[in-house]
């Protein structure tokens, strides 16, 4: 049973679940450097789906996109399943480990006991590691803490079987082939390009650069649409999206800004360190907007007025990203 | 510390309740760590340095979240932070929003009017569809259950279903506290 595991801190579960899992395969990739491979940075807005009552706002793909694109282009062999019964998933868990693996697990957030009570929400996309288990406890490499974790088997069976949205269903993976030295290059200028088709070429005023215009657009009328409360609420679950969960900060463009300074050593290419540097400072803009919308949500600031000025700096952002995103297809092509 | 603090000028929006220094006095940190030094306090520099990482008490409950930051190269790495008043707000403001409806149902069910599997259903954050669910009964039957007449007359089976999918004791589950549970993050306070 695998009980040495070389952990690190990442700031987002996915990204930081596989660079993990390669680190233990042999191959050190940092978290950015996965995410950006894995296409991770995107923005979708779609008002009309409700998640537990917030309308649906990511800065990122969906669940389980990072994986499978970053391995991809790395040319990695993963494994992945789920499972109908919930006694399958731990049996095939624990075969694994006693085969000595590590294995990447996606789970519930509520049901994890080492969650600050506070960051406990049914939210069904929160991947792990595991690499051991101990008695009655699994031994754990939660990318998103800073020390390795345990959590007994009751708790995480029911993590992993939870219900609802983006029902994990025991979602397990392990990476079956590892390269040892994947062609970098190719990887990062594949990755960059997905990224940049997602977020310009999709004819969908939802996502992409269009989905930050439409939120931008939906958001001055949030006010006459919702009234000033219901306004906010928006306002909050917005700002928690883009900061509390796991993002790195300014809903991960500031991650996506350490891959583009890697990419740009990688490929020689200079243009992409100077998206890099202008994706800081529109992950900056991203920051002020969410400092400003927690000052909306705690009454600091109030009125109607307020929305147009919010909406007018998440315009700013969209503007800045889509002229990020050119450069870049212009760098990549 | 916290550069990030909306310049008032530039956003130009006056706001409503001030600290000394004309800034949002919540949106200044107090700055508790003598290595934070004035410098950090201007607001021109718009770029995320590594020592300007917010390091406020927050929700984490002494766990630091990885943030990206630039170090003195300008690079950015990832640097750990305690936490950030931002994150506070909108975090108290959710929890509220879930807060609300379980003292709600916790009320009614000391009342007579629901059985406590509604209050615990909505502690865990559970509507009566997702409840059927995790239980794989139908969502009528669980709504059913919200009743105290159909409540009490369940069998210990189903009893302990219900008791499995959240997460705690059948003796739990037929009672609720009598006072608003300390647990509830943002309850404390309101």
């Amino acid at each position: 049973m695998q009980k040495e595991f070389s952990h690190k801190h990442s700031a987002h579960c996915e990204s930081g679940t596989v660079s993990a899992l390669l680190r233990n395969s042999g191959l050190d990739l940092s978290e950015p450097m996965v995410f950006g491979i894995g296409g991770g940075v995107f923005f979708v807005h779609l008002p009309f789906i409700k998640l537990g009552g917030i309308q649906l706002t990511g800065y990122r793909g969906l669940p389980g996109s990072i994986i499978k694109l970053s391995c991809k282009n790395l040319g990695i062999k993963v494994r992945a399943m789920r499972f109908r019964s919930p006694a399958e998933g731990m049996v095939e868990l624990d075969r694994r480990l006693d085969m000595g693996e590590a294995v990447g697990l996606r789970t519930s957030g509520f049901w994890l006991p080492y969650f600050p009570q506070a960051m406990r929400f049914q939210f069904n996309a929160h991947h792990l590691v595991v690499f051991g288990k101990e008695g009655g406890d699994y031994l754990i490499s939660d990318p998103v803490f800073e020390y390795t974790v345990r959590c007994p088997v009751d708790d995480l069976r029911r993590a992993r079987f939870a219900k609802g949205m983006f029902a994990p269903k025991g979602f397990l993976f392990y990476l079956e082939q590892v390269p040892k030295a994947p062609d970098m290059k190719k990887a990062v200028i594949s990755g960059i390009k997905y990224t940049c088709k997602q977020m310009l070429g999709i004819p969908l005023p939802f996502m992409g650069v269009r989905g930050i215009r439409y939120l931008s657009k939906k958001m001055k009328a949030w006010p006459d649409r919702y009234g000033l409360e219901e306004a906010s609420v928006n306002l909050g679950s917005l700002v928690r999206m883009q900061e509390e969960i796991g993002t790195g900060g300014a809903g991960f463009r500031f991650m996506y800004t350490a891959f583009l300074q890697e990419a740009a050593e990688v490929t020689g290419i200079a243009a992409i360190s100077e998206a890099a540097e202008m994706m800081s400072e529109t992950g900056d803009k991203w920051r002020e907007f969410a400092v400003m919308g927690a000052k909306v949500c705690k009454g600091v600031l109030t009125g109607r007025e307020v929305y147009a000025e919010l909406s007018a700096s998440v315009a700013d952002c969209g503007e800045r990203e889509e002229r990020v995103f050119r450069v870049l297809k212009e760098a990549v092509k | 510390m916290l550069r990030l603090s909306c310049n008032v000028k530039k956003t130009g929006f006056p706001p409503k309740t001030c600290g000394n220094d004309g800034r949002c006095s919540w949106a200044v940190p107090t700055i508790k760590d003598s290595r934070m030094g004035e410098a950090q306090r201007t607001h021109q520099q718009a770029i995320m340095k590594a020592k300007e990482v917010p390091q406020e008490e927050s929700v984490l409950e002494g766990n630091r979240r990885a943030c990206y930051a630039q170090d003195e190269s300008g690079r950015y790495v990832v640097v750990p932070s305690k936490g950030w008043e931002v994150e506070k707000v909108i975090n108290d403001q959710a929890h509220v929003a879930i807060d609300r409806p379980v003292e709600a149902a916790r009320r009614s069910v000391i009342a007579g009017e629901a059985s406590p599997l509604l209050y615990h259903m909505l502690r865990c954050q559970m509507s009566a569809g997702l409840l059927a669910a995790t239980v794989g009964i139908w969502g009528w039957r669980v709504k059913r259950h919200l009743k105290p007449a159909p409540f009490a007359s369940l069998n210990d089976e189903m009893l302990s279903r219900y008791a499995d999918a959240l997460g705690m004791s059948v003796a739990e589950l037929k009672t609720v506290p009598s006072y608003p549970p300390h647990e509830s993050v943002a309850g404390k306070e309101r």
